[in-house]
C-alpha cells in the first residue's frame, strides 16, 4: 500500500503543482503509443492489446480484429454494438433502441459478464456485474481510431472478466492526432443526436480532447405486453462527457488525465431476461505516468470508476459501485530477440448489498503478471505470459433476514492464474500460421457474491434471491491454430481461425425454476447464484477483405460455433439461464461491399444469424423458445458537400420493418441522416 | 451448374495470378517510409531535412535507384514531421551536411557505410545485407509488406537509437 501511496502522491502532486513547467523543448519525448504514424509506418494498424506491447496486427500471438477509424465512419452506426456485429465470431443481442450485448464466441446473454471492455486500456464495463452498458460508454464514434477486438481469453494481461475476449476501444491521441468534428444526426423511432469533439493544444506542452454527446430516441414498440410491461419501457437517451489531457512533463516523462462522465436511460433486460427501464450513471477518472527510462518504458497509473445503476422496475433497488485501479509496469526490449513485460496490479471492487443497504460487499485484489515475447528465428516468435491473481473478499454490515449468510463466510480469498501462450510462423511472406493457448479466469462478480439480495412475490408464491459467497471463477481455456493469408495480386486478404475452448464451473443465474433451498414454515424458498457444470465449445472462423478496381471494396465473413453443456448432476440449466448450447446461435455470416468515387460513398452490409433459442418467462420461470433465423441489410450513402462537411443517410434493417431477435422487443428498421463537419 | 463453372474459373485465375506476379522493390515507398523512421530517432530531425543519396556512377542500377529515389523525394516530400529533399553523391563526396545516407544498390557498402559512420551519420538501405554486415544502420524495405531491421551496434557507433515502441515494432541485430 505503501508504494501506491506514494504513487498517487507523485502522480497528483506533478498534476497540481504544475511539474508541466519543467518541460524541455528537446525533440525527444516519452511516448504514449503514436498508433497513427506507427500505421503509417507499417502500412497496416499497431496494437498494444495482445500482449502490452505494442505490435503489428498482423503478427500479434492472439486472434484479433481491428476496426479503423474510416471503418466506423463508413459504418453509418451511431454504436459500437453494430459496427461490432459485422465481425467473425460477435454475436450482437439487441434488446431495445438503446440496449445490446455483445457476445464474443458465443456465450451471449443479457447482461453477459464474460467480456472485457475498455478505453485506452481502461476497464469501462459495470464491474458489479461484469456487464457492459454499451449507450453509457463515455466515447463519441468520432473520436476512436481504432477497436481491438481480442478473441478469447486475455486475461493474462488484462485479469478478470478477459474470458469470451477483449474489446479495446482506442481513442485518438490529443499529443498526436488534432480531430476535430461535430455530428449532427436525426432519424426514424424519433431519433436525435449531436457529437462534439475538439482537440486543444498548448505547444509540445499539453494537448487536450474534450468530447460531448447527446442522443435520444422513441423505444421499439412492445408486441406482447404479456412478456414485457409497459412500465418497464422508456425512450433511451444518453449524454457524455470526456477530456483527455497528456502533458509532457520532460523529454523522456508524459503524464495522462483522463475525466470521463456518462448517464443514460434505457429499457433492457436483465440476466434472467425480464425487462426493466434502467437508470445509469458512470463518472471515471485515471492518471497515469509514462516514462521512457533506460530500464524501459515505465509506466504508472491509477483511475477511479463509479457506476450507479437504478433499476427503476424493481422500486428500490440501486446499485452503486466504486472500483480503484492502480497499476505499476515496465516493459524493455531487452535484447534484439526479446521483449519483457512486468507488472502489478491492485484492485479494490465494492459495491451496496441492496435492496437492503445493511452492508457492502469488496473484494481486493493483488496481480502481479510476466510476459516475454521472443524472435527464436527470423520466421518464428513465441509469446508467453502469465498472472496471478489473488482476491481477498469480504463483507461489511448486516444481512436483510431472509438471507441465511454471515459476514465470516466472506472471509475468503480466491486464487487464480491465467496464461496465454503464442507461436507465430511466417512461413512466407504471405502466410503466417499462428498456435496459441489462453486460460482466462472468470470471477463471480460482486452481485453474484453477494451484493443482491431481494425478496421477490410473483402471483402464486414468493421467492427470496441470494448471493453466494462460495461461488467459484469460471475457468475458459481455448486451444486454437489461425492461418492468415495475404493475396496482394488480388489487394486482399484472408484468415481461418480453429478453436477449442472449455469452461469450467460455468456460472448460471437464480430462477425459481432451481431452487437451492425449499419453502419451511418459517423461511420462503432461496434461489442464488451457484456453479451450474462444465461447458465445450468448438468453432471456426474465415474471413476474407479487399479492395478491387475503380474504388470498390468488399469483405466476407463466416463463423461456426458449437457450444455443448456438461450440466452437474441434478442441475437445470434452462433454470439457470445456462443452457448455452441451445442459445448460442451456430452460424453467423456478413458480406460488405462498398464504393468510393469522388464526392460520393456508399457501403452495404448483409448479415446472417441462424435460429437459436432464447428463454421466456412465465411467472418468473424461464422456459426456451425458438427464435427463427434472420437477415439484416444495412446501408450507408454519402456525400461530401464540402471537403470539412458530409451528408450522410444510413440504414438498420433496411430489409424488414420488425425482425424477433430474442424474446425481448422486436428490433426495427432504423433509418439515419446526418451531418459531419470535420476540421 | 454454368455458373459455378465461371465461379470456378475466376477463383483459379485469382490463384494464378497470385503466383505469376512476385513482388518488386518499391523505392518511391522505401525512401518515404525511411524518412518516417528516422522520426523514431531519439532527437531525431525535424522540419526540412536533406537525404545524402550516395550512388555509384560506374553501376546502372545504383544511378537507375538513384535517380529514383531523387524523382520521389522531388522539391520536398512531405513524410509525417518531416520534409525530405534529397542530395546525390558518390562514395567518394559523403560529407556532412545532410541528415541520413540512403545507399543505393550495387554500391560498396563497405566503403560507404564506413564514410557514413566517419560523419556520424545514419546509414539507411534497401538491401538487408548492408545492415546484417554492419555497413548501415537501418534497412528498409516495403514490398511485399514493410521490413525495417537495424544494426544496433552500427546506431551505437554513430551514437543514435530508436525509441522503445518503435524497438518493439522492428527487427534488431
Amino acid at each position: 500500500m505503501k508504494m501506491l501511496t506514494r504513487l498517487l502522491a507523485t502522480l497528483s502532486g506533478c498534476a497540481m503543482a504544475g511539474c508541466a513547467v519543467m518541460a524541455g523543448a528537446s525533440a525527444s519525448f516519452a511516448q504514449s503509443i503514436d498508433y497513427g504514424s506507427l500505421e503509417q509506418l507499417f502500412n497496416e494498424p499497431v496494437t498494444t492489446s495482445a500482449t502490452g506491447s505494442p505490435q503489428r496486427a498482423a503478427s500479434a500471438p492472439v486472434p484479433m480484429d481491428i476496426i479503423t477509424a474510416a471503418d466506423i465512419k463508413r459504418s453509418g452506426a451511431v454504436d459500437i454494438p453494430t459496427i461490432l456485429g459485422r465481425l467473425a465470431g460477435i454475436n450482437v443481442l439487441t434488446w431495445g433502441a438503446g440496449s445490446s450485448d455483445v457476445g464474443v464466441r458465443g456465450y451471449d446473454q443479457a447482461k453477459s459478464p464474460r467480456l472485457l471492455v475498455l478505453i485506452n486500456g481502461r476497464q469501462v464495463y459495470t464491474d458489479s456485474y461484469g456487464y457492459t452498458d454499451w449507450a453509457a460508454l463515455p466515447v463519441r464514434l468520432e473520436e476512436i481510431r481504432q477497436i481491438e477486438v481480442v478473441k478469447g481469453p486475455n486475461s493474462a494481461l488484462f485479469g478478470f472478466n478477459a474470458v469470451s475476449g477483449v474489446i479495446n476501444i482506442v481513442t485518438f491521441n490529443p499529443k498526436y492526432d488534432n480531430v476535430n468534428s461535430a455530428d449532427v444526426t436525426t432519424g426514424t423511432q424519433a431519433y436525435a443526436g449531436i457529437d462534439l469533439v475538439k482537440t486543444f493544444k498548448l505547444g509540445d506542452l499539453l494537448s487536450s480532447r474534450v468530447s460531448l454527446g447527446a442522443s435520444r430516441s422513441n423505444e421499439f414498440k412492445n408486441t406482447d405486453d404479456s412478456q414485457i410491461l409497459p412500465s418497464s419501457l422508456q425512450s433511451p437517451k444518453t449524454l457524455s462527457a470526456s477530456l483527455d489531457s497528456i502533458a509532457q512533463l520532460t523529454p523522456q516523462l508524459q503524464a495522462r488525465l483522463e475525466v470521463s462522465w456518462s448517464n443514460d436511460n434505457n429499457s433492457t433486460a436483465l440476466p434472467n431476461n425480464i425487462y426493466t427501464a434502467l437508470g445509469n450513471y458512470t463518472g471515471s477518472q485515471r492518471l497515469s505516468l509514462l516514462d521512457e527510462s533506460p530500464i524501459g518504458l515505465l509506466e504508472g497509473s491509477v483511475y477511479q470508476n463509479e457506476s450507479y445503476t437504478k433499476f427503476v422496475d424493481f422500486g428500490d433497488i440501486d446499485w452503486k459501485n466504486k472500483v480503484l485501479v492502480a497499476k505499476v509496469q515496465d516493459l524493455l526490449k531487452v535484447d534484439p530477440r526479446n521483449t519483457i513485460r512486468i507488472a502489478m496490479e491492485y484492485r479494490h471492487n465494492e459495491m451496496n448489498s441492496d435492496p437492503i443497504n445493511t452492508g457492502s460487499v469488496f473484494y481486493d485484489v493483488y496481480s502481479p503478471s510476466v510476459m516475454l515475447t521472443s524472435t527464436l528465428t527470423s520466421k518464428l516468435s513465441a509469446t508467453v505470459a502469465a498472472r496471478y491473481d489473488q482476491l481477498k473478499l469480504g463483507f461489511d454490515g448486516s444481512f436483510p433476514s431472509y438471507v441465511q449468510l454471515t459476514t465470516s463466510e466472506y472471509n475468503r480469498t480466491i486464487g487464480a492464474f491465467s496464461a496465454n501462450a503464442g507461436l507465430v510462423y511466417t512461413a512466407t511472406d504471405d502466410d503466417t500460421f499462428r498456435l496459441s493457448y489462453a486460460r482466462g479466469v472468470q470471477s463471480p462478480t460482486l452481485a453474484e457474491l453477494g451484493g443482491f439480495h431481494a425478496a421477490i412475490q410473483e402471483p402464486y408464491f414468493a421467492v427470496d434471491i441470494t448471493g453466494n459467497p462460495s461461488i467459484e471463477p469460471s475457468i475458459v481455456t481455448n486451444y486454437e491454430v489461425d492461418w492468415d493469408r495475404a493475396l496482394p495480386a488480388v489487394a486482399a486478404k484472408a484468415y481461418v481461425r480453429l478453436y477449442y475452448q472449455t469452461t469450467t464451473a460455468v456460472k448460471g443465474i437464480p430462477s425459481e425454476l432451481g431452487l437451492n433451498l425449499y419453502p419451511t414454515a418459517t423461511q420462503e424458498p432461496l434461489i442464488w447464484f451457484q456453479n451450474v457444470g462444465n461447458s465445450d465449445m468448438t468453432g471456426l472462423e474465415t474471413a476474407a477483405s479487399g479492395v478491387l478496381p475503380k474504388g470498390w471494396r468488399w469483405n466476407a465473413n463466416y463463423t461456426y460455433t458449437n457450444v455443448q453443456n456438461e450440466p452437474q448432476a441434478g442441475v437445470n440449466l434452462i433454470g439457470h439461464f445456462a443452457d448455452y448450447g441451445a442459445t448460442t446461435p451456430k452460424n453467423m455470416a456478413n458480406l460488405g461491399l462498398g464504393w468510393s468515387g469522388g464526392k460520393w460513398s456508399a457501403d452495404g452490409w448483409l448479415h446472417y444469424t441462424s435460429a437459436y433459442q432464447d428463454y421466456p418467462i412465465t411467472y418468473g420461470l424461464p422456459s426456451l423458445a425458438k427464435i427463427d433465423a434472420y437477415t439484416n441489410l444495412d446501408g450507408r450513402v454519402a456525400y461530401e458537400l464540402t471537403k470539412q462537411l458530409t451528408f450522410a443517410i444510413s440504414g438498420q434493417q433496411l430489409n424488414s420493418a420488425r425482425i424477433v431477435e430474442t424474446v425481448g422487443l422486436p428490433v426495427e428498421r432504423r433509418i439515419f441522416a446526418s451531418l459531419s463537419a470535420n476540421w | 451448374m454454368k455458373f459455378r463453372a465461371r465461379w470456378a474459373w475466376i477463383i483459379f485465375s485469382l490463384i494464378l495470378a497470385q503466383l505469376a506476379f512476385p513482388a518488386y522493390a518499391d523505392t518511391a515507398k522505401d525512401i518515404q517510409v525511411a524518412g518516417r523512421a528516422l522520426t523514431f530517432l531519439e532527437n531525431g530531425p525535424s522540419g526540412h531535412v536533406v537525404i545524402g543519396v550516395v550512388f555509384d556512377p560506374s553501376k546502372s542500377a545504383s544511378v537507375a535507384q538513384k535517380d529514383a529515389v531523387m524523382a520521389a523525394l522531388g522539391s520536398g516530400l512531405d513524410v509525417g514531421s518531416l520534409t525530405l529533399t534529397g542530395k546525390p553523391m558518390e562514395v567518394g563526396a559523403i560529407s556532412g551536411g545532410v541528415a541520413a545516407l540512403y545507399l543505393t544498390d550495387g554500391l560498396n557498402f563497405a566503403a560507404a557505410g564506413a564514410a557514413g559512420k566517419a560523419h556520424k551519420l545514419i546509414t539507411i538501405s534497401a538491401d538487408s545485407a548492408c545492415v546484417n554486415s554492419g555497413a548501415c544502420v537501418m534497412s528498409v524495405t516495403t514490398t511485399p509488406k514493410v521490413e525495417i531491421k537495424v544494426n544496433r551496434a552500427a546506431a551505437a557507433g554513430i551514437g543514435v537509437s530508436f525509441k522503445s515502441a518503435f524497438r518493439m515494432l522492428i527487427t534488431e541485430i
